[in-house]
């Protein structure tokens, strides 16, 4: 049976520039303003989607000018004013499969891709090179209309449910207006339809002609979902769907999400930072880490046993709300992410890698070789464990 | 985290004692009451955390702490005691030779709470300088030592990089520098990891701990995250609609929770450990600050009301009882009068 | 930054080439025709063809746009074959009406637009940031109120207006201020500082009203904004005082886009302060402007805009470099 999606090599390497403070405009605008503008000028066709993570890529990311979400900010095309620096891989040779009615959860630290990941496979942004296949069809190199068809069956919820709605459109057009775009009209109308979509999401009919200021997070969070129902898609892409929600509001979203998921068939690509969110959520895991994928499979196995040095890592710097955990045996990461304009050879991980250090000359060797494509990007997928047990005492 | 959490609930004279803490501001849409009655024990050494959602005061308690609403259209009553001196009457002026010196504070988001024109290491040369006569040289040393012992690597060149050159981590580091120059006695955290990724957070908690145990200040974590909770903290209150709810040591909050909020709070959490179960949302909304109810202000949400005689969540507004002398710890619910029913509500 | 410079550097040469260029076709397709407004009242034909030859406008276009550049490297002939003046470098041709060099007109007019501009920009910046600061820091106060209020009057006073009342009041009914002469044009002259510090007051109080009035608002907003900023409750909770929190943390970013206004209004300014030049006599480079705009008089008119022109975009250039000094994050590593 063929996946219904199906990611091979995905990759997309955006040309790193100095930021010249090139107009007038953004000096105007206060140091506020300014930062904001510098960070996202949303030129692109993908602004609303990058607005969504602005706020939690500015604060976390690390210089300007090594944070691949900044980059992937300023529009390509040449300029007399900017000259062009290299490279950074913000998607470095990503496959993954996602079957229909199944969530895939795409985990990792920011800079680490996956948000770009989401975006190519919407195709807001054009991918440098790879392939996506959705029901065996290639979409990587569709244009305008093809891409109209795919986008009827590949949705998508953003982060910022504030952000990613028009303050001055009511939230029953809103809802409406990926049936007007692509000028479908539902047995029964348009706004039968909507009321239908609220209803299943749980807002009352008579939040139609409401707009979105009237909304709590949560409740603007639904709309976002009812807007990308709206298509009946195959694969939605949630990108950090609930992260900007309180706990309490977060478990209606994710439950909502669940009921939808068990009702419709749809998939799921979901896209987060919070580990205990994906693995209560996704029935498969890829971790990435700087462009990359360093372990990919079912759930179980990645939380339960994982493999590789990096999942080991993420996994122990979760705070367990559980006071008498086991809290020995943690695996701390030092020193910061690596600039992704220029990436450690070989496994990308071996800078920080806490087995790296207990592994012999000979091992170490073969770190700084491409590592090939498998479910648990490591070359010493056998050792690692031992030699990380080695490593933690040593700390502890 | 290099101490372990331990449960101790008394110690004679609490270095801070908050009583009846409320603050509220005007607004063009009426008197927003941000924090309607706040009580907070905390001993020489500990940690405790503020555990609540947006909109639960615990913020503005952090704030009122540091005495950030002096000079301003606020409201500020109830007692703040810091080795037995109450805060809260004193002014703009006197408020001044304890901020940074006695109560220091972290922020969420090191890239906005620095300025953004200044080098690192000047601002807290800075924030010595404010507290100490000491030559701008004698405090540029300082500040450089003080990069070096929150674990930034090349202190001396890295004391003349702008925020925008550090990583998020290493923000967040200069930034618990810039706090603990002058040794403060009580070191507020508001939300110090929210920003951060996973691993950062983890390197960030952790250099809390060392240093905490190094200089034996005491520490607010003020935090939406649980799991932050039972890592760092020793005792726990958790805020609802600006109310203290419960407070209790680490262990009992997680073994057993008094307050429906607190048990809706924890059945909402998805958890790494352990199956994944069904999670168990609390419906409905927080009040709104504008207009409290008079009854409990969870009541609405409340699946529990209906254990309770006479209707008195709706009528009465319940007091935190229970703690010293009795069998559990204090829980601002009105079945912890009568007999407490513990199941947690599905 | 010294990579960011030139960069600057060279776009700034290229904008002024084409600025240049499109002003020169401006002149060139307009409806004035220099040659006959050069022949005078009494013109036939014959004699406006002569002059359009005097004024080399019988040659292609594009030819006439190079040959005018060339004045700019070096020094070139002009007029009529057979009667042709040298016109010395930097040559931007000859004057119409006087056929005096344009460089020496303009060189003429300049000291007094610098005289309006240099007090005027002063005087604005103090009072325009200095009640824009002090509003902030009484928000929803009665000084607040007032400032923003007396702003929002000036804001709307048009200079003419200001300009007659103040020649009304100070210098037709009280007579306290003598009307301003075109013998002072700067304060070394015969008059000293003092004479020409009354000489231009007038003129530097009615632009003034309006500057300022927009420099309160601007400055009032930005500090508003920066003292709602996350960095100024930090320097709050390090204990600092009120004034180091206000001018130390606060001034600083909260006056930068002031900076950036300041220097684009005074490149604005350079090129001639029309109004305030025309109410007061004053025979600076606006007042020079016009005349020549009136007369047709080609060759000044193109002089003036290409400078003014220069000024605006010498003016950005500089302020962008300003930012980067003032601004840390704006500097390119």
């Amino acid at each position: 049976m063929t996946p219904l999606l199906q990611v091979t090599d995905l990759t997309k390497h955006f040309p790193v520039r100095g930021g010249a403070p090139g107009s007038v405009a953004p000096i105007f605008a206060g140091p506020r303003r300014l930062a904001r503008t510098l960070a996202a000028p949303g030129k692109d066709p993908s602004s609303s989607a990058t607005r969504d993570s602005a706020r939690h890529a500015e604060s976390t990311h690390q210089t300007p000018r090594s944070d691949p979400q900044t980059s992937a900010r300023h529009p390509l095309g040449s300029s007399l004013l900017r000259s062009q620096r290299g490279l950074i891989k913000a998607v470095d040779g990503v496959s993954f499969s996602v079957d229909a009615g199944q969530t895939l959860g795409l985990v990792g630290e920011s800079g680490c891709g996956k948000s770009t990941t989401g975006r190519l496979l919407m195709r807001l942004l054009d991918p440098t090179s790879g392939s996506i296949r959705l029901d065996g069809q290639e979409i990587a190199e569709l244009r305008r209309s093809g891409l109209q068809e795919y986008r009827r069956r590949v949705q998508m919820v953003f982060q910022n449910p504030s952000s990613s709605l028009n303050p001055r459109q009511s939230v029953g057009s809103a809802i409406a207006a990926p049936l007007l775009a692509q000028g479908i009209e539902p047995p029964g109308g348009v706004k039968a339809k909507v009321r239908d979509l609220m209803d299943r999401v749980g807002l009352r009919p008579d939040h139609y002609n409401r707009f979105p200021h009237e909304f709590s997070g949560g409740q603007k969070q639904r709309v976002g979902i009812a807007r990308a129902l709206a298509l009946d898609p195959h694969l939605i892409i949630c990108d950090e769907p609930v992260s900007a929600l309180d706990v309490s509001v977060q478990a209606q979203v994710i439950n909502l999400l669940q009921d939808i998921q068990r009702d419709t068939g749809v998939a799921y690509l979901f896209i987060a930072h919070d580990l205990s969110v994906v693995k209560h959520f996704a029935d498969r895991i890829a971790v990435m880490y700087l462009g990359r994928i360093m372990e990919h499979g079912p759930t179980h196995e990645v939380f339960g046993a994982p493999q590789h040095p990096y999942t080991r890592a993420l996994l122990s710097a979760v705070p367990q709300a559980a006071p008498d955990a086991d809290r020995s045996g943690r695996i701390r990461l030092t020193g910061d992410l690596p600039s992704p304009a220029d990436p450690p050879s070989g496994c990308v991980f071996r800078t920080r890698c806490p087995a790296y250090a207990q592994l012999g000359a000979e091992h170490q060797e073969l770190c700084r070789t491409k590592v090939p494509h498998r479910a648990v990007a490591c070359h010493h997928t056998e050792l690692v464990g031992e030699r990380l047990r080695t490593a933690v005492a040593a700390t502890d | 985290m290099a101490t372990t959490p331990q449960g101790s609930t008394s110690t004679p004279a609490p270095m801070l004692d908050i009583r009846d803490l409320r603050v509220s501001f005007p607004t063009d849409d009426g008197v927003v009451h941000a924090v309607n009655g706040m009580d907070l024990t905390l001993a020489r050494g500990e940690t405790v955390g503020i555990v609540g959602e947006s909109g639960s005061g615990k913020t503005v308690t952090s704030q009122a702490l540091m005495g950030l609403f002096k000079d301003t259209s606020a409201t500020v009553t109830g007692e703040i005691r810091l080795d037995g001196e109450d805060l809260v009457p004193l002014t703009e002026a006197q408020m001044r030779a304890y901020r940074g010196k006695k109560i220091a504070m972290i922020f969420q988001d090191p890239l906005s709470a620095m300025h953004p024109f200044y080098p690192v290491g000047a601002q807290i040369a800075e924030a010595y300088r404010v507290h100490n006569k000491v030559s701008k040289k004698a405090a540029a040393a300082v500040a450089v030592d003080m990069l070096g012992r929150v674990g930034i690597p090349d202190p001396a060149r890295r004391y003349s990089s702008y925020p925008h050159e550090f990583s998020g981590g290493m923000r967040q580091r200069a930034m618990i520098a810039m706090a603990l120059v002058c040794e403060p006695e009580l070191l507020i955290a508001d939300e110090p990891t929210t920003a951060l990724d996973v691993t950062v957070q983890a390197q960030i908690l952790d250099l809390l701990g060392e240093l905490q145990s190094e200089t034996g200040a005491s520490v607010i974590m003020v935090t939406h995250d649980l799991g932050v909770v039972a890592e760092v903290c020793h005792q726990v209150v958790v805020m609802y609609g600006g109310e203290c709810v419960e407070q209790a040591t680490v262990a009992d909050i997680f073994r057993d929770p008094r307050h429906p909020y607190t048990q809706g709070l924890l059945a909402s959490m998805p958890s790494l450990a352990g199956k994944s179960e069904r999670l168990a949302p609390i419906p409905g909304f927080p009040p709104s600050l504008l207009a409290l109810p008079d009854g409990c202000l969870f009541a609405d949400r409340c699946p529990q009301t209906h254990l309770v005689p006479d209707q008195a969540c709706t009528t009465t507004r319940p007091t935190l009882t229970g703690g010293a002398g009795s069998a559990s710890h204090p829980s601002r619910c009105h079945l912890t009068l009568t007999e407490p029913v513990r199941e947690v509500a599905r | 930054m010294t990579g960011f410079l030139m960069r600057r550097f060279a776009a700034m040469i290229a904008l002024l080439l084409v600025i240049s260029f499109v002003t020169f076709s401006l002149f060139q397709l307009g409806p004035a025709d220099p040659a006959s407004a050069a022949c005078g009242q009494e013109c036939t034909p014959a004699r406006v063809a002569e002059a359009r030859v005097a004024l080399g406008m019988d040659k292609p276009f594009l030819s006439q746009y190079v040959s005018y550049m060339s004045g700019l490297l070096d020094s070139r002939l002009v007029g009529a074959p057979g009667a042709q003046t040298v016109c010395e470098w930097p040559c931007l041709g000859k004057s119409f009406q006087t056929n005096e060099d344009v460089t020496a007109i303009i060189e003429r007019a300049l000291p007094y637009t610098l005289s309006v501009a240099s007090g005027a920009i002063v005087l604005w910046t103090v009072v325009g940031v200095g009640l824009g600061l002090l509003a902030a820091l009484r928000k929803d106060k009665f000084t607040d109120k007032l400032i923003v209020g007396a702003a929002s009057v000036g804001v709307s006073l048009p200079i003419p207006v200001t300009g007659l009342l103040l020649l009304l009041v100070f210098v037709s009914t009280f007579d306290v201020l003598p009307f301003t002469t075109n013998e002072i044009s700067s304060p070394f002259g015969e008059a000293g500082p003092g004479g020409w510090f009354l000489n231009y007051l007038l003129p530097w109080v009615a632009l003034a009203v309006l500057f300022s009035a927009q420099y309160i608002r601007v400055t009032r907003g930005n500090m508003l904004e920066t003292f709602g900023e996350d960095f100024m409750r930090t320097a709050r909770s390090k204990g600092l005082s009120r004034p180091g929190i206000v001018f130390k943390h606060g001034a600083r970013a909260g006056i930068t886009p002031v900076v950036t206004m300041l220097g684009l209004d005074i490149g604005l300014l350079l090129g001639g302060a029309v109004l305030t030049e025309q109410i007061f006599s004053v025979p600076g480079i606006g007042f020079t402007a016009v005349r020549a705009a009136q007369a047709g008089d080609l060759p000044v008119t193109m002089a003036i805009t290409m400078m003014a022109a220069f000024f605006i975009i010498v003016a950005n250039v500089v302020v962008d470099a300003a930012y980067a000094v003032i601004d840390p994050r704006v500097r390119v590593s």
